[in-house]
């Protein structure tokens, strides 16, 4: 057996797993976000757009537009019929296409979440790394203590430390949005402008997640130090520098790309919760006030993009992983 | 081999603890553990306050023991006066007129004679009031009039507040009264947020009273006047007057101040605990039980059943959880409970996972095969010898996962999503942020709840990794 | 979501988008009453400012998107904005600072116990009217509203005017009374075990109130206690029971409610009242049928005549004031700051908010034209298409660009001021043997849309057809649904024929006019996803650079946004009520006033705007009339500071001849014009050597008796 037809058929058969994995998704979120609240619990979506002129004849339309008249089968059909044509659906509250809505934040939250896992990752990777070269020393133990210590943190506490602090109190930094109202004209003051609306939030997810990471590579190459492998291949008497690279890097890797899947998502959909402190005009914040607006498409859609997302970089972690160790294929 | 697995159980925690007591992260985390177990136990004693009790002072109240700084030592303290008969200095104009206490009331007697007649009962109370002006003060005077067989006679009940330099504000006034009235239950109030009142005075709408009248230091007096007019005949008129409350609201407050409606900020931080304890442990056993549970089945049983459960797990862990949450409480609505078991059903995947995988090995070892060659069966296995080894994992994964919990209740009461009627610490931040705290610089608002979540998200991860380090000793002997 | 509905409070405009906002307006914290009152002084401009319906005053009005309401406060405070709505509870932040004022006003949200009259034992009208007596109203306009408030006993509350009827039976608080009523419904009450006993012998279970938790409306809570502890002192077993605020407005719509205090949102004309206390009422929510208040409300609905519609709301007032399907509490009020060099500020009188005219009246003191307005709003308004639109922010931006055909004098909110229609005339016509409404509205002649195309008859009657066809929600009403249909008898004049007789019908039809270019574009429609869900601001105008397709008749063109940050709107130059004082001024600095035929004229003139400042970059042309006819036309140059200069050349020109100077100025999408005329005389060349000829002339004569004499003399 070629290497290349076993790697198409793992992944064949994982495409094959994800693909259901997804449909599952959907059902659930169908049940849990639609028919749970509307025909467990009677709270009627509608309602916030109904005005008293309407007439009886009208009330119908609205929920036909809503789809809340039909089966709850092809409601579901509909349902994903629509998450697949391109347009997302159609929000309850503005009737236009999520899509559109969707790319107007969409920019802002890739600047957010995009510049902040970067950094994330460089500095985790960096500290962490740094520490398990010099395990044991007082830098090690920093690392260590400070970065439990920040998990313990809530993420919008962090956010609200740094706005009482560079917001209100020094006025270092602005307390909302993402650009001064109106921007600067000239290109370079408006670039520092973003910048300085950017300091902030960009900081809460970084101190958040930065220490996080630090801990998870040191802790691999430290698990992987203590592997067989690495004695074995110290008795040999290669170097520590080649210890690392030849054999403990390869087994590293993995997990890494692992994580990085995961994190990656999260660039389109957003952080709910660091949006929220900011009054950062983002995927996330959307999410949350369309979810307060009953606006039940929109909420569907977002939490769609993410689990589609999610298992597509999951995806193409499993096939770079694949590529990189032979062995993943045939579990 | 005859213990019951209860006691077994019993025998690994107790050794657990005495190995913990070697680890000094794990012994820290046990301490801050337990001192928040007191806390939230005892909580109704710690707190001074029911933390849902409205303006037991100023609100946005500065704490007490801010007056140790000069700027703050002279801010308004809650002055609550309660005068009674005994309490008054009372001085009668008017022959027909008697004052008299009965059960506790004081009660005016006003009889009619052959002329009609003007009296009236002035009756002062005095006390001193040296701190800095207040914003707030108000009033309550409770009283009932009778008239027997006095038609056309009348009764009008005044109130006064005289300040140290003499100038005299009139806060209430019932006007003549002519019939029965009883305002016992629902006495008479003057409140200095009055507009009414501010206008009647001479006042914008927007100054605070309690600014303009204590803005002296000194003695002040109440004056209630009782004006008493009756008609000619045999009849009487009954004045009754329970106790006068006065109180002028503070502006420093228990050991962390008022908050916009002004509740103890200390009381609720104490109630807090209660909240994320119960959140964070239900959670974190509901979600273990879970992971445990199908874990073990598809570990176990393997096949078909196992590929449907994992395929299962493996959606939910596709699913992004605290959107997913989100949505859910603001269609469903919003109570504790609904919350707690939204955060296990929701985070139990990742135990199951492992612990199928640690099964399964198990499953395959040499000792099970022996078991299930004699004839044990499946429970007996599982119980007997496929529990016992897993309880590390179990233990570590209990405590590892609070935290979680916790944190997650805490970013969801920020949002708004929690519970409304219980006090927790997301929700006190959600309050510090949309109610002024951030603006007016309340650091001693914004700061505890957050370490509150803090160093009890801390215990619980120094103890899991205290757990881990024992346990697993794998981790132990190669560092 | 209930951040928005502040806005509601705003302009209290003639519109039927109450919808559930005004549910949703519960949450409105203590919001208040009274005269206009301040904290900081109020500018004296603006305490007599005499409205004018002409403006814009502001050159631009920005839109701040203010989330955060902490973060609006700080920004007021700053003064990076000019005005913010104040909290109550957030009034002492603002109340010392000598920058700031706060004008205070009464709005049209009613505060009321709502009861769902099918449920056992609110279905006893005595228990209603028992509980009404334990409504210490003004104890709780004074304790929990400190006073900001109005206690109403009406159900349509006296702001509406002559609409309220002052004479409906009122239940003064009194436990006593309570007790009285009960006992004389045939109610029992047992002194021994404290127990009371329905007409029927059941003993009274527990019945409540639903209103939100403390934490989320404390004074909603605080008010429901105090009515709670009344009942309870004459033993009624009556509970509060908290619900959550989303829980309990589902529980209304689906009429499964016990009962409820929260705030009714009222447009400026009470034609709420037909839905509401109608026994098919779409708003019907207590679920009252009472047959008589039915034939009233018809009759008051289905009349042409207002004053005739306003006698028989009075008695279903007087017979709903009975059978209480809710109790009113009081009238709210709110306060907003503006900061102290702003000026202008239309307020209703008597009550009722601002005026939709403050848009155009507002002003920076000491600046009578020209600057930024700067507003916030407390949500990103995320449509703005005026079918769709549903929160007071949306409406907020919409409003600026879009005019309807009346709207609220500011002098009596109860009555009508002409706009977009000059007037209009309401008749009773019969087409096919049935009573239909004729109404017709005479629109004014000078108005142009944003991008210079006239606004006329046929704008109206394909808005009108517009709505009747694709009903949305927030504007489809009774007139929409019964108009037959409309005739436009000219350019400015058109008349809609409805089925039925209505007085009411005129409101409905007062919506935000739309233009038949850009609407009825159906290619540019479809191309942008079809009228419900494209948004016409983030559409670039089909023919017109820089415009969207956003485009009204209004007094601000919408110009630039970003998504979530802020909205920014220009004032539009063509304006068709442009305030007269509002453009460019013109003086001539030197100009001949006679010249010679054949010599140029040199005129210089300079242009200055509203401002004062000096314009450069006007096209002056120069028109060379002679009696009556443009001789020839000139254009002037620019020498700098808003000098201009031009010279004429008056070859063959003579007489008095006029020189009519044009200068226009490009703002925006617009333009600023001026004209003066100033004459010339213009002489005949020969008379520039009259004097040469006459010197000549006497040269000549003198010189020749000069000759002669010399001539005599030498002969003599």
């Amino acid at each position: 057996m070629s290497t290349t037809s076993s790697l198409l058929r793992y992944m064949a058969r994982r495409a094959v797993d994800r693909v259901a994995v997804l449909f599952l998704s959907l059902v659930l979120q169908f049940l849990l976000l639609r028919v749970l609240p509307y025909y467990v619990l009677g709270i009627d979506p509608s309602f916030f757009f109904l005005n008293p002129n309407l007439t009886e004849t009208q009330r119908e339309l609205i929920r036909k537009q809503f789809g809340l008249d039909e089966p709850l089968f092809s409601q579901f059909v509909k349902y994903v019929l629509c998450l697949f044509t391109g347009r997302l659906g159609y929000s309850f509250y503005t009737r236009r296409p999520v899509i559109s809505e969707l790319l107007e934040r969409l920019p802002n939250t890739i600047l957010l979440l995009g510049t902040s896992t970067i950094l994330t990752i460089i500095i985790g990777l960096i500290i962490g790394i740094i520490a398990v070269s010099k395990r044991g020393s007082r830098f090690d133990a920093t690392v260590i203590g400070t970065s439990i210590f920040i998990s313990a943190f809530p993420v919008f506490y962090i956010g609200l430390l740094l706005l009482l602090i560079f917001g209100f109190y020094l006025r270092w930094f602005p307390l909302a949005g993402t650009v001064s109202r109106p921007p600067p004209k000239d290109p370079v003051a408006y670039l520092a402008d973003v910048l300085w609306h950017l300091a902030l939030p960009l900081t809460t997810i970084v101190v958040a997640g930065a220490g996080g990471f630090a801990l998870f590579i040191r802790n691999l190459f430290l698990t992987q130090l203590g592997e067989d492998y690495v004695l074995t291949a110290r008795a040999k008497g290669l170097s520590e520098r080649e210890v690392m690279y030849k054999h403990v890097m390869r087994n590293v890797l993995p997990p890494v790309i692992n994580i990085l899947a995961l994190e990656l998502p999260g660039i389109i959909s957003g952080a709910v919760v660091v949006e929220t402190v900011f009054s950062w005009y983002g995927v996330g914040r959307w999410l949350f006030d369309a979810a307060m607006q009953f606006d039940y498409p929109v909420v569907q859609a977002v939490l769609f993009i993410q689990v589609v997302l999610t298992i597509v970089s999951l995806y193409i972690a499993d096939l770079v992983i694949a590529i990189l160790d032979p062995r993943v294929r045939l579990r | 081999m005859s213990e019951s697995p209860l006691k077994r159980i019993w025998y690994s925690t107790k050794n657990l603890l005495f190995e913990l007591r070697l680890h000094k992260t794990g012994l820290i985390g046990l301490i801050i553990l337990l001192f928040y177990t007191i806390v939230a136990i005892f909580a109704p004693y710690i707190a001074p306050n029911d933390p849902n009790k409205m303006q037991l002072a100023d609100s946005y109240a500065y704490p007490e023991w801010f007056a140790i700084f000069p700027k703050y030592r002279n801010l308004p303290r809650n002055i609550f006066l309660n005068i009674g008969y005994h309490d008054w200095s009372i001085s009668i104009e008017g022959d027909n007129l008697s004052v008299d206490e009965v059960n506790g009331y004081t009660v005016i007697i006003a009889r009619c004679s052959d002329h009609t007649s003007y009296g009236s009962v002035l009756m002062e109370y005095s006390f001193n009031y040296s701190y800095d002006p207040p914003r707030r003060f108000e009033g309550e005077i409770p009283y009932r009039v009778d008239i027997y067989d006095a038609t056309g006679s009348y009764v009008r009940i005044k109130c006064f507040i005289i300040t140290p330099s003499g100038r005299s504000y009139e806060l209430y006034d019932s006007r003549p009264i002519a019939y029965n009235l009883s305002r016992l239950d629902a006495p008479g109030t003057y409140d200095a947020r009055d507009v009414f009142l501010k206008i009647k005075l001479g006042f914008s709408p927007h100054d605070y009273l309690g600014e303009k009248i204590f803005n002296e230091k000194g003695t002040y007096t109440l004056r209630l006047l009782v004006q008493v007019f009756t008609v000619k005949g045999d009849g009487y008129v009954e004045v009754k007057l329970a106790n006068k409350t006065f109180r002028i609201y503070g502006m420093l407050y228990g050991l962390l101040g008022t908050d916009n409606l002004g509740c103890d900020l200390f009381s609720n931080l104490v109630y807090g605990t209660r909240i994320s304890l119960i959140v964070g442990i239900l959670a974190s056993i509901i979600s273990v039980s879970l992971g445990l549970i199908v874990g073990l089945i598809a570990g176990y049983k393997g096949g078909i059943t196992d590929q449907i459960l994992m395929f299962f797990t493996d959606t939910l862990l596709f699913m992004p959880i605290l959107p997913l949450i989100i949505a859910i409480s603001v269609f469903i609505g919003k109570s504790l409970y609904l919350e707690i078991a939204l955060i296990a059903l929701l985070s139990w995947m990742g135990l199951a996972r492992n612990i199928r995988a640690y099964v399964m090995s198990l499953r395959d070892s040499m000792y099970v095969e022996a078991a299930r060659a004699i004839g044990a069966s499946d429970m007996y296995i599982v119980f007997r010898h496929i529990l016992p080894q897993l309880s590390p994992l179990i233990y570590i994964s209990l405590v590892m996962r609070i935290p979680g919990a916790i944190l997650l209740e805490a970013t969801l009461s920020f949002l708004n999503l929690g519970d409304p009627s219980v006090p927790s610490w997301g929700r006190m931040l959600y309050n510090a942020r949309y109610a002024g705290a951030f603006s007016r610089l309340m650091w001693w608002w914004v700061i505890p709840p957050g370490l509150a979540i803090t160093f009890l998200a801390l215990a619980f991860i120094l103890l899991g990794h205290a757990l881990d380090e024992i346990l697993n000793p794998r981790l132990r002997v190669r560092r | 979501m209930l951040s928005n509905e502040k806005r509601h409070l705003k302009f209290a405009k003639l519109r039927t988008y109450a919808l559930i906002a005004v549910l949703l307006i519960t949450l409105l914290p203590y919001v208040m009453f009274l005269r206009p009152t301040s904290a900081g002084e109020v500018p004296p401009e603006q305490e007599q400012w005499k409205w004018e319906p002409y403006g814009p005053r502001m050159d631009e009005y920005l839109y701040s998107i203010i989330t955060d309401y902490d973060a609006q406060l700080m920004a007021f405070k700053a003064g990076e904005i000019d005005t913010s709505y104040i909290q109550a509870a957030r009034l002492e932040e603002v109340k010392g600072d000598p920058n700031i004022y706060i004008l205070t006003y009464q709005t049209f949200n009613l505060q009321f116990l709502g009861i769902n009259c099918k449920q056992y034992p609110w279905n006893f009208t005595a228990i209603r009217q028992a509980v009404a007596h334990l409504i210490d109203k003004e104890r709780i306009v004074r304790e929990v509203f400190h006073g900001f408030g109005v206690p109403t006993d009406s159900p349509i509350p006296p702001v509406f005017g002559a609409w309220s009827n002052p004479n409906v039976p009122s239940y003064p608080y009194s436990p006593e009374l309570a007790k009285q009523t009960l006992l004389e419904a045939g109610f029992t009450y047992d002194e021994a075990t404290g127990k009371w006993y329905d007409p029927n012998g059941n003993e009274l279970p527990t019945f409540y109130i639903q209103v939100p938790p403390a934490e989320q409306a404390p004074w909603l809570y605080q008010e429901a206690q105090m009515i709670v502890e009344a009942a309870h002192s004459i033993g009624l077993p009556l509970e509060v029971e908290a619900i959550e605020f989303q829980a309990l407005v589902s529980q209304i719509y689906s009429r499964t409610f016990k009962s409820f205090i929260l705030y009714l949102g009222w447009a400026r004309i009470p034609t709420l009242a037909y839905e509401l206390f109608r026994t098919d009422g779409t708003w019907n929510f207590w679920g009252i049928s009472d047959p008589e208040i039915d034939e009233w409300l018809e009759k008051f609905y289905y009349t042409t005549d207002i004053k005739e519609a306003q006698q028989w709301l009075w008695k279903v007032q007087e017979k709903v004031a009975k059978l209480l399907p809710y109790i009113p509490i009081y009238m709210g009020v709110a306060n907003v700051g503006f900061r102290t060099d702003i000026a202008g500020i239309v307020l209703n009188k008597p009550v009722g908010g601002q005026n939709y005219l403050t848009l155009l009246n507002v002003h920076r003191i000491g600046m009578p034209f020209g600057g930024r307005f700067r507003d916030a709003l407390g949500s990103d308004p995320r449509v703005l298409n005026p079918f769709t639109a549903l929160t007071g922010d949306e409406w907020a931006v919409l409003d600026m660009v879009y005019e309807s055909l009346f709207i609220p004098n500011p002098d009596d909110v109860a009555s009508d001021y002409p706009w977009l229609a000059e007037r209009w005339t309401i008749e009773e016509v019969e087409i096919g043997g049935s009573k239909c409404t004729k109404i017709t509205f005479y629109l004014v002649k000078n108005a142009t849309w944003h991008d210079g195309v006239p606004f006329t008859a046929r704008d109206v009657n394909f808005t009108f057809w517009f709505i009747k066809k694709n009903q949305p929600a927030q504007m489809y009403a009774k007139a929409f649904e019964k108009m037959i249909k409309t005739e436009v008898i000219d350019d400015y004049t058109i008349a809609v024929y409805i089925n039925g007789t209505s007085w009411a019908y005129l409101y409905d039809l007062n919506v935000a006019i739309v233009p038949e270019h850009i609407w009825g574009n159906e290619t540019l429609l479809e191309e942008h996803g079809g009228w419900e869900s494209w948004d016409p601001s983030k559409v670039p105008h089909p023919s017109v650079p820089g415009l969207t397709c956003l485009v009204g008749t209004g007094p601000y063109i919408f110009k630039d946004r970003k998504l979530g940050e802020y909205i920014l709107l220009v004032w539009n130059p063509n304006y068709w009520k442009r305030h007269p004082e509002k453009g460019l001024s013109l003086s001539f600095k030197k100009v001949d006033e006679m010249v010679y035929s054949g010599t140029p004229i040199t005129v210089e003139l300079s242009v200055t705007d509203y401002m004062g400042r000096a314009v450069g970059n006007a096209s002056v042309v120069i028109e060379v009339i002679k009696d009556g006819e443009v001789v020839k036309s000139v254009s002037a140059s620019h020498k700098g500071d808003g000098v201009y200069t031009a010279s004429i050349d008056t070859s063959g020109l003579t007489g008095t001849i006029t020189l009519k100077v044009m200068v226009s100025q490009k703002v925006g999408p617009g333009e600023l014009k001026i004209s003066k005329e100033t004459t010339v005389n213009v002489l005949p060349l020969w008379r520039k050597y009259l004097p040469y000829a006459g010197a000549g002339v006497v040269v000549a004569i003198v010189a020749s008796i000069v000759v002669l004499l010399l001539r005599k003399r030498s002969l003599s």
